[in-house]
Order: C-alpha cells, then sequence, then structure tokens
C-alpha cells in the first residue's frame, strides 16, 4: 500500500502522518509499516536542539496510525460519525532512541477484537533491532460525543 | 454465589487485563468502589474480555451488574449461549 493509498483511509497529513507504506497487510489481523525518519520533521528543532531524539508519544503514534489501517474499513470504521480512538497504551517500552536517518519498521498484530474494543501488539524496529515494544487498546466513539461538552 | 468456574475466568482476565493485585480482588469486592477503584476505560476492557472469553455482549448494561465478579458472573451465566 502506497502513500496515495494509505491518504484514502487515513485522515492524519503532514506533519502528523506517520506511516508512509505498508508492506504487509492483513484485516483486523495484522500489518506491517515503513516510516523514514527525516531531520526535517518539525519536533527536531525542539526534541532536542543539540541531539535531535524522535519523542516516544509519536512512536506510538506510528503504530496507532498502522492500527488503523489494520482495522478493517466495514463496520463501525466505515461509519462516518464514528471515530476510532487510542484508549490505552500498555506496556510501552523505548529501548533505544530513534535518530534522523532511521527507516522505521512498524509491525503491530491484534490480539483482542471485540464490538467494544481492540487490543494490538505493536514493535518499532531499525535495521531489524527493536528500538520500542508496547500494547495499545483502541475503541470507536461517536464524533459528536468529542465536542458534545463545549461551549 | 455465581458460578465458580465463570468467576475465575473472569478474575484471571481482570489480573491480567488490568493488572489489579490476585491478593487484593475477591469475588464480591467492589470492582468501581473503594476496593479496586477501576474506572470507564476499564469498564471498557471488561466489556470487551467479557465478549472475548464468553462471546456474552454487555455493551449497554446495566451498571449494577458491573459491581463484582459476582455480578459479572452471573450476568454471563444468564446471558450465555
Amino acid at each position: 500500500m502506497n502513500l496515495l493509498e494509505i491518504n484514502k483511509r487515513i485522515k492524519q497529513r503532514p506533519p502528523f502522518q506517520m506511516i508512509e507504506r505498508v508492506t504487509e497487510l492483513e484485516p483486523n489481523v495484522s500489518a506491517v509499516g515503513i516510516k523514514n525518519v527525516s531531520v526535517n520533521e518539525p519536533y527536531f528543532v525542539g526534541h532536542f536542539p543539540d541531539a535531535p531524539i524522535m519523542p516516544g508519544v509519536l512512536l506510538i503514534e506510528c503504530a496507532a496510525q498502522l492500527c488503523s489501517l489494520v482495522i478493517a474499513p466495514e463496520g463501525a470504521a466505515s461509519d462516518e460519525s464514528k471515530l476510532y480512538v487510542l484508549l490505552k497504551v500498555k506496556d510501552f517500552k523505548f529501548l533505544k532512541p530513534v535518530v534522523p536517518g532511521d527507516t522505521l519498521e512498524i509491525s503491530v498484530s491484534c490480539v483482542l477484537m471485540s464490538e467494544a474494543a481492540c487490543e494490538f501488539d505493536a514493535k518499532i524496529c531499525v535495521g531489524g533491532n527493536v528500538r520500542a515494544k508496547g500494547r495499545m487498546l483502541f475503541t470507536a466513539i461517536d464524533k459528536s460525543s468529542v465536542y458534545e461538552n463545549e461551549d | 454465589m455465581a458460578n465458580e468456574e465463570i468467576c475465575v475466568k473472569i478474575k484471571e482476565m481482570l489480573v491480567e487485563n488490568l493488572r489489579i493485585p490476585e491478593d487484593e480482588l475477591e469475588y464480591d469486592s467492589e470492582l468501581f468502589g473503594d476496593d479496586i477503584g477501576l474506572d470507564s476505560i476499564d469498564s471498557i476492557e471488561i466489556i470487551a474480555g467479557i465478549d472475548n472469553l464468553f462471546g456474552v455482549q454487555m455493551t449497554g448494561a446495566a451498571r449494577e451488574n458491573f459491581q463484582s465478579i459476582n455480578t459479572l458472573a452471573k450476568f454471563v451465566e444468564e446471558h450465555k449461549e
């Protein structure tokens, strides 16, 4: 799946698009995706000026965006009134920093799929070595509920 | 007292998924009250876990069914096919 095909399925866009290519995809089961980390990424300006390191929360976002591609487009994911949101991040470990020039190989696999929630195992590698891993829980919510308490 | 086998499975799921210390969790412990202190995110995990274990849907079930392992097990027993 190339960038144009990815754009049809996810709504995130630069500078918040964290999956650039999908090399393996089995709907509702697993996927492998790629992101190239460039020194031009805007967050490197401040994180950190003298030692650019990709923030851990953005590594989680990479895995979360790939998970959203695994969740099959039928059912709740095809319903325009619904939005899949990250509910819980479990046991994420950041084993070694990700720096400009790294190519991230992101693998996610579904460990629980139910009407109420789905849970994924995630692993992020560079050159075959694990840089981060953990688990994430998602659920579908009504888009309208996100802003219902706003004035 | 609810079905022992169902209680055991629900307790295992709560200990593993929600990281509740096993020795603090009795079948009649108040899950969302002072005893264990679970929150709304945990309730979604419980619903997903029950669906996964028993194929029983708890979405929209009344709050009292989530009081304890005993009440969850009773709901499962009543709705299991």
